[in-house]
């Protein structure tokens, strides 16, 4: 990768650990959410189970294509974690209650 | 694309916090996902396209097959097919019969399946009118191709399905970060300026991604639904328990087997099928059956299932009835329609097979997944022209890792084609008796596959592109005459007969050859870029 001008006060050898965070938490972070958050948003629609699984899938995969992004955009990797832990925390919470 | 701002993954630096612009950090993650996924996209993208021409292909490369005809009655060559398999296949526990239906089933055929379990189904091709078995010689043809866009090849199926749901959702997220990353899209559209370097190629990749980009974003995302049950476990989990077996059930639920029954031993002559797809034509009205799959034939136990065509429209679904063998009474019925969601996933489905494209919107797709190569293979080669410049304005030597895609690039994008083209050939020139035939066929192929990008690692790449857009423009223009040598199907034969499907193949590949020969030419001539 290129080296490019660096911020002053930025060390340089922070940049990697922090892509490789990120890409954690939106690579694997954001595939869990992805199982969990569509399940919270679809138990409450009362479908059939079959039918409510394949709802789940179905807006799954936008799901951890957003939370992918999401993990980049955040202001700081640590943001990013603190981020999905929370959705997980509260889509987590929801599936218990609901199901 | 970014004017000075450099791409670089993290959007805000986390000790810095110096605010980068969140287009900026979608350039990034666009840059690195193309770049990481970007050969094997193109692979898929490359087999999943010829896929739209899988039939055609199959037609090809099985030369002995006359031109479909689907005039018939198709009472008739049901009865034509079953007095085959009562023949050839008495004691098989399972008989299929797929009628010659349209451009996706050209030609009647039957499979069977032995009783004893593990034992692989058999085929054969038989004559609409007479019912004579049609000898074919063994090839892989366009299925071979359009199945390694999911299956790869030489790799086993749980590790491939993982490597292409990654990849699938690297593309679909390529997508979604090249549309935050792209602010003018229609001036965009119009706009192609050739020989200008970098910038060529960056209206290039532009261009076909725009123009394609509903196709794109329905492609990556529908693939996905091909393969969401095997990469989102959790979620049948969370309907239906932690247990092993709630996999299973939840198939159960979703597919519920029809009328199922256990062969009783006892010989019983089956209904007439001219009675069972009467009446299932009646049933749904007047929609004919395409296929039938008959569970233990010619037993007291016998259940017939008559299937409608799951090509007849974007919803690829069809209705299934079940007969009770011996009396023709029907036991199960399955509509085409069961609910919203099983219609939504139902529509996926057949949006990316595009089954149901006639010869309007076939050319269609096909374009789409063209033009979806070309966005794949300009993103690479833009990838490497910017990275070139930078490192002559910097006077720094060139990272081996851009030396290595700058090579590779033009082994992978037209060694791609090439293999493609020898695969063909092989079809043509391998021993028609040769035993496994379908299997040396592919590894041709990848053979000739693995000389190119040889020959592309050990070259300069100006001169791999140049002389292998030659070599790509030898391979698919000389195939009618490879016809015409190797068959009696040639161009001279299937014109004045009408032939479309074989004249067109021979027709297409003269064009490409032709296409290849241009890129050729144009290369030769000095200019910057490529």
């Amino acid at each position: 990768m290129r080296q490019t001008a660096q911020q002053p006060g930025k060390k340089p050898a922070s940049q990697p650990w922090c892509v490789l965070s990120r890409t954690l938490a939106g690579g694997v972070g954001g595939y869990a959410l992805a199982q969990v958050l569509p399940v919270a948003l679809v138990a409450p629609w009362g479908l059939p189970r079959a039918d409510a699984v394949l709802a789940a899938m179905l807006l799954g995969i936008l799901v951890y294509a957003i939370a992918f992004m999401a993990a980049f955009a955040a202001v700081s990797a640590h943001r990013a974690w603190l981020n999905l832990a929370l959705w997980m925390l509260v889509s987590g919470g929801a599936v218990w209650w609901l199901l | 694309m970014t004017g000075k701002a450099n791409p670089t993954l993290a959007a805000r630096d986390d000790l810095g916090r110096s605010p980068q612009p969140l287009r900026t950090v979608m350039a990034g993650i666009h840059t690195w996902l193309g770049i990481l996924f970007g050969w094997l996209l193109y692979f898929m993208f490359a087999t999943g396209t010829l896929g739209y021409l899988d039939t055609e292909i199959d037609r090809w490369m099985r030369p002995e097959l006359p031109p479909a005809q689907y005039v018939l009655p198709r009472e008739l060559a049901a009865q034509h097919a079953l007095n085959y398999l009562q023949t050839h296949a008495s004691g098989a526990q399972r008989w299929m019969v797929q009628l010659s239906v349209d451009r996706n089933e050209p030609y009647l055929r039957v499979e069977w399946q032995p009783k004893e379990g593990g034992q692989e189904a058999t085929s054969a091709w038989l004559d609409a009118a007479t019912g004579a078995q049609i000898a074919v010689r063994e090839t892989g043809g366009g299925q071979a191709l359009y199945q390694m866009h999911w299956q790869l090849h030489y790799l086993p199926q749980g590790f491939t399905e993982w490597v292409v749901a990654i990849a699938s959702m690297a593309l679909l997220l390529a997508l979604l970060t090249g549309i935050v990353v792209h602010r003018r899209f229609f001036v965009d559209f119009f706009t192609l300026r050739l020989r200008k370097g970098q910038r060529s190629w960056l209206d290039a990749h532009n261009v076909a991604s725009v123009a394609t980009l509903p196709f794109q974003l329905m492609i990556s995302y529908s693939g996905l639904v091909f393969l969401m049950f095997s990469f989102m476990p959790l979620v049948v989990n969370a309907w239906y328990g932690v247990s092993p077996t709630a996999g299973r059930t939840f198939y159960g639920e979703l597919f519920p087997p029809m009328a199922v029954a256990s062969a009783s031993g006892v010989q019983r002559p089956s209904v007439p099928v001219a009675q069972l797809l009467n009446q299932a034509q009646v049933h749904w009205n007047g929609a004919q059956a395409a296929a039938l799959d008959i569970h233990h034939p010619g037993d007291a136990n016998a259940r017939m299932h008559v299937i409608g065509n799951f090509a007849s429209g974007p919803v690829r679904s069809a209705g299934i009835l079940v007969f009770e063998g011996v009396s023709g009474s029907l036991l199960a019925e399955r509509p085409a329609w069961q609910s919203t969601l099983r219609a939504s996933r139902d529509l996926l489905l057949g949006l990316h097979e595009g089954l149901f494209a006639d010869a309007w919107l076939r050319p269609l797709y096909l374009l789409s997944g063209l033009l979806g190569c070309v966005m794949i293979a300009s993103g690479m080669v833009l990838w490497t022209v910017k990275r070139r410049q930078r490192s002559l304005r910097a006077y720094s030597g060139a990272s081996p890792g851009l030396v290595w895609v700058e090579r590779l690039n033009p082994g992978i994008v037209l060694g791609l084609p090439i293999a493609f083209a020898a695969y063909f050939w092989a079809n043509r020139l391998l021993p028609v008796d040769m035993a496994q035939r379908a299997l040396y066929e592919v590894h041709v192929m990848f053979g000739v596959w693995c000389v190119m990008l040889l020959y592309a690692a050990l070259t300069a790449p100006a001169r791999t592109w140049r002389v292998q857009a030659w070599v790509a423009a030898l391979g698919f223009g000389a195939i009618p005459v490879l016809n015409l040598l190797t068959t009696h199907r040639h161009l001279g034969q299937s014109l004045p007969a009408g032939d479309w499907v074989m004249a067109g193949f021979d027709l297409g590949a003269l064009t490409l050859g032709c296409l290849f020969a241009c890129a050729s030419k144009f290369m030769q001539r000095p200019g910057p870029g490529a």
